[in-house]
């Protein structure tokens, strides 16, 4: 483990109080709030002397290279249209280092991706389902996506796992 | 057996293509099934049906709490709880991984109430925080009662997956049944044809070491081949060449191979074999003339010496079609020696027939002279001898007999030898033929005391037979001078039976002579044997008398044998096949005169000869004939050139136009053109009757005739045949003065006035032509053959024989003295006319 007992430390510090941030600075309506942020990113990313946190609002998030992906998912009937950020995207502009990233849902479930899964036509940050934002009730405000439809890997049920919905957290991890 | 292996055959395999179309269809619903393992159709289905409860009892808690006044981030938290819960039953109900669950009645109803209570909650929810918290005590009323729903979702999420997990483990395990037991089987199919395979395997290693050892036994067997071996394609180039070939043709076998075989055979150089090549020769023509023939050709040796060889050839299948596999074999020494052989054989036959020619020739040439001889010593003996002289004329006279007799034998044999027909056959009456011949025997055999007598002749059984009775009579007499020969006053014994069916005759002639010795029996029958066992030199013959009877016996289809006892007498007897045949004349009661003859013909007869003419005219006449008569050939084709006749007897030798003219011109053209002409003629060597018959002349009647003889040829000429047509040749009796036969059936046929009459008229021309040979004039050479003619006519043998041979001298101008000639003629004419007194009927002296 590369992270040592005092980053650990911090960070265990920190989290609750983001969360407090999130939670009383931005209401988590399904429409979500111009600048509320959606997203949280920890963990080993650039710059390294930092601890704290990287938040993302839909804004920040739209102002990186948009992916999109038309798919169907298990999780639907025909044909979805995805717009987002490529993991490999988001992850190269974190400067994150880590060999996979721990991804958590609002409901904290959470599940650990490879960043051996990142690569240019792998899965995206999904912020845009059929050209509209997505509710909470709808699996938003975020959902990874796997391009399911063009390989038969991305047809599994490990992958399947890894499509986390309601995603509010990243933290890449050695 | 063969269609059962094949059945078998056919079997094994549709059982395997069947083995294999399941397999494979098997492995396909395996494969699709591993693809679809590859796939998840879903991800944790189950889990998110327990989260779902998961997330409503978190709700529920958040609810449960209770919130204050002002406790909006309890609301918030509790708006989030529901939302989660919202998007997790959304998912169960737009998900695909929950259409088959959602088929479920029990799962859709409690799915619909989940449904329904969002839908009624939403509202609420939905509401800014005072009216939310105001629907708290109801929001918590309506969880509370949903609560057993949610929690029956996902018990039945549980229940679903079990009885799927039992079908699909189910299902998997059929198919692997399945397909184990298909493997199996095919498994147990392969081993059976692995079986099979191994089985065949062995039985081809068998065959091919049978092979092997076939192949090195022919090897050797061609190694030690002493033939030379060519294999030559089917364009004839050779393609194979063996170490005897090397030897027998000069070239190596590098140097053969592959070039034409036509390097060995050279083409022939007569053109038609020549136009195929030598390919053809050796290759096309030989090679697929016969698939295993032999034959003779030519080869050419390296060195270009050409030498015959024998090939035989056999076709074969090579790797490139059909090949021809030829044994060659020198055979330059076997065709020498065959040659030296065909040689030796060819100058010994020429040799052979120069003898035979030679031994013709001379005998025809000695008799001539010999005749002539014999005459003068006739008229030596008028001259008035003393008795040596005498003496020794007599002793000429009897050499000169004999030397003429073996001369004749020798002719005969000759005679015999050259005729190809198998003899004639005519229908005769047996036993006045034999007593006839012991008539004019018994003279000689009483000269040396023998009595010889005809004993058991089946009078009553055999009359008229089919045969050749000339050379019966004279196979018979031949054997009777023999027994005559070698008996001395003992018994001479002629027999005729009839023996086995069919016709077969046996003679035989017994005496009581000296006998024959047992190792001399077997001999007899050969040319040239004599046995120095006769009573004296001179009646020893030439040896040919009992080889001419086996020619004779043989010629008439039968066989000859001999019994002898030295000491007690010999027995000669021969087989022949003379079938009994009914007495010609349908009514016998008739008389001898009516022998059958279809009578009423118009018949022109062409003779010079007057008593000829008139004989013939009487004979014809009596059996009922019409005549019309012509005294030379010019008048002849006259009159049948004039008229249509059903028969003409023509006279050969006649003045003027000849018999053979004669018939030629009346054959060119007129009424008689094909009508059938019989030649009258008293000589007939083989060379004459050829070209009598070249005349047109259908039959031969040899003069002297009887009427026996004349009928049977007008029978057989005009349609009713009753044998072979041939020649009728009168037997003629040796060293006759007078043919009794003859003589009786003018006597019969004239009668006696006319016969004198007759007989008188030839004395008189006869005695002028005696008066003109003593007055010295040369003889005129158509009266000697008139008076020939006529003398032949009665019967006068001697006289005629020797006005035969006095035409024949006349003809060649080699006549001496008229004179000398002349006395020889009287000295015959008094023989003849004592013959004829002893003939004569009456005892009045017919006053000649």
């Amino acid at each position: 483990m590369l992270t040592t007992p005092d980053r650990t430390f911090r960070r265990l510090l920190y989290a609750p109080l983001v969360g407090a941030i999130l939670v009383q600075g931005a209401p988590l309506h399904a429409d979500g709030a111009e600048g509320a942020p959606i997203l949280t990113v920890t963990g080993q990313i650039d710059p390294p002397d930092t601890d704290l946190p990287v938040t993302f609002d839909l804004e920040a998030l739209r102002a990186l290279p948009t992916r999109r992906v038309e798919t169907t998912t298990i999780w639907s009937e025909g044909v979805q249209r995805f717009d987002g950020v490529g993991l490999d995207v988001l992850a190269q502009e974190m400067g994150a280092t880590g060999r996979a990233v721990r991804a958590s849902a609002v409901n904290d479930y959470s599940v650990t991706i490879p960043m051996a899964d990142a690569t240019p036509d792998g899965p995206i940050v999904a912020y845009l389902r059929n050209g509209k934002t997505m509710s909470l009730r709808d699996k938003g405000p975020l959902w990874i996506i796997y391009p399911y439809d063009s390989d038969t890997r991305y047809q599994t049920e490990v992958v399947y796992s890894r499509s986390i919905w309601q995603l509010d957290r990243l933290d890449f991890v050695d | 057996m063969r269609r059962g292996h094949k059945l078998r055959q056919i079997a094994a395999a549709g059982v395997i293509v069947v083995l294999l179309v399941a397999i494979a269809s098997l492995a396909w619903d395996m494969a699709a099934r591993v693809h679809s393992l590859k796939t998840a159709e879903s991800d944790n289905r189950y889990w998110s049906l327990a989260q779902a409860e998961v997330e409503f009892m978190r709700f529920g808690q958040t609810l449960l709490t209770g919130a204050g006044p002002d406790d909006a981030a309890l609301l918030d938290d509790l708006r989030r709880r529901y939302d989660i819960f919202y998007s997790r039953i959304a998912t169960l109900r737009e998900s695909s991984a929950y259409a088959a669950m959602r088929q479920q009645p029990q799962f859709r109803a409690s799915l619909d109430r989940v449904e329904q209570f969002l839908a009624d909650t939403v509202p609420l929810i939905d509401r800014p925080d005072a009216g939310l918290r105001a629907a708290l005590p109801d929001l918590a009323a309506e969880a509370g009662a949903l609560a057993p729903v949610v929690r029956d979702l996902a018990l039945q999420g549980t229940t679903h997956s079990a009885a799927r997990a039992d079908e699909s483990r189910l299902r998997i395990l059929r198919l692997m049944t399945m397909l184990a037991v298909l493997i199996t089987g095919l498994v147990a199919l392969l081993l059976a044809f692995l079986a099979a395979l191994l089985r065949l395997y062995r039985k081809a290693q068998r065959a091919s070491a049978a092979n092997r050892r076939a192949r090195s036994r022919l090897e050797a067997m061609v190694l030690s081949s002493l033939d030379a071996i060519l294999v030559v394609d089917r364009k004839g180039r050779i393609i194979d060449y063996d170490g005897a070939a090397e030897a027998l043709f000069g070239y190596t076998r590098a140097e053969v191979l592959n070039r034409d075989v036509s390097i060995l055979a050279p083409p022939s150089d007569d053109p038609a074999s020549a136009s195929g090549g030598a390919d053809r020769r050796i290759g096309g023509a030989a090679f697929s003339a016969d698939t295993h023939g032999r034959l003779s050709l030519t080869a050419r040796h390296r060195s270009g010496r050409d030498f015959p060889v024998e090939i035989s050839v056999c076709a074969a299948t090579g790797a490139d079609g059909p090949i021809h596999v030829a044994y060659v074999r020198d055979i330059s020494e076997r065709k020498a020696t065959e040659a030296a052989l065909r040689k030796a054989r060819d100058d010994a036959r020429s040799e052979e027939r120069a003898k035979a020619n030679l031994l013709a020739v001379m005998s025809h040439e000695i008799r001539t002279p010999l005749n002539g001889i014999l005459g003068t010593i006739g008229l030596l003996r008028d001259t008035g001898l003393t008795p040596e002289q005498e003496r020794l004329t007599d002793a000429m006279q009897i050499s000169g007999d004999l030397l003429a007799h073996h001369v004749s034998d020798v002719l005969d044999l000759s005679r015999l030898d050259a005729e190809e027909s198998p003899g004639t056959r005519t229908t005769f009456e047996l036993r006045p033929l034999l007593v006839r011949l012991i008539d004019s025997q018994q003279a000689t055999a009483q000269a040396a005391g023998n009595r010889l007598t005809l004993s058991a002749c089946p009078d009553g059984t055999v009359g008229w037979v089919q045969g050749d009775p000339w050379r019966l009579q004279k196979a018979l007499l031949n054997l009777i001078g023999n027994a005559i020969k070698f008996t001395r006053n003992g018994e001479i014994t002629l027999a005729a039976q009839i023996v086995g069916p069919g016709g077969h005759l046996r003679f035989s002639v017994a005496d009581t002579g000296i006998g024959i010795p047992p190792d001399s029996l077997e001999c007899i029958f050969e040319d040239f044997v004599t046995l120095d066992t006769a009573y004296d030199r001179e009646s020893t013959g030439t040896g040919l008398g009992l080889g001419i009877t086996r020619r004779l016996v043989q010629s008439m289809g039968g066989r000859i044998a001999a019994e002898s006892h030295p000491g007690e007498g010999s027995r000669f007897w021969m087989d022949l096949p003379l079938p009994a045949v009914p007495p010609p004349g349908a009514a016998p009661a008739a008389g001898p005169e009516a022998t059958g003859a279809p009578a009423g013909f118009d018949i022109l007869v062409v003779e010079d000869n007057e008593i000829n003419r008139l004989v013939v005219h009487r004979m014809l006449r009596k059996a009922g004939h019409r005549v019309t008569e012509a005294t030379d050939g010019a008048r002849g084709v006259a009159l049948a050139g004039a008229q249509r006749y059903d028969l003409i007897f023509m006279d050969i030798s006649m003045p003027g136009l000849d018999g053979l003219e004669a018939t030629r011109a009346l054959r060119a053209q007129g009424a008689c053109r094909d009508v059938p002409v019989v030649a009258l003629t008293a000589h007939a060597l083989p060379g004459d009757r050829a070209r009598i018959r070249e005349a047109g002349i259908d039959e031969i009647l040899v003069k002297p005739f009887d009427t026996a003889q004349l009928r049977g040829i007008v029978r057989r000429l005009t349609g009713a045949s009753d044998g072979p047509a041939a020649d009728t040749v009168r037997p003629d009796p040796q060293d006759q003065v007078l043919d009794t036969g003859v003589f009786g059936d003018m006597l019969d046929t004239l009668g006696p006035d006319h016969t004198l009459r007759h007989l008188r008229r030839f004395t008189q021309e006869f005695e002028g032509y005696l008066s003109g040979l003593g007055a010295g004039n040369a003889p005129c050479r158509d009266e000697t053959h008139r008076l020939a003619g006529s003398a032949a006519v009665l019967g006068l043998r001697g006289l005629h024989r020797q006005l035969e041979h006095t035409e024949s001298m006349t003809r060649q101008n080699r006549l001496a003295d008229p004179r000398t000639l002349a006395e020889s003629l009287s000295r015959h004419w008094r023989q003849a006319n004592a013959a004829l007194r002893a003939q004569w009927p009456h005892e009045a002296d017919p006053a000649l």
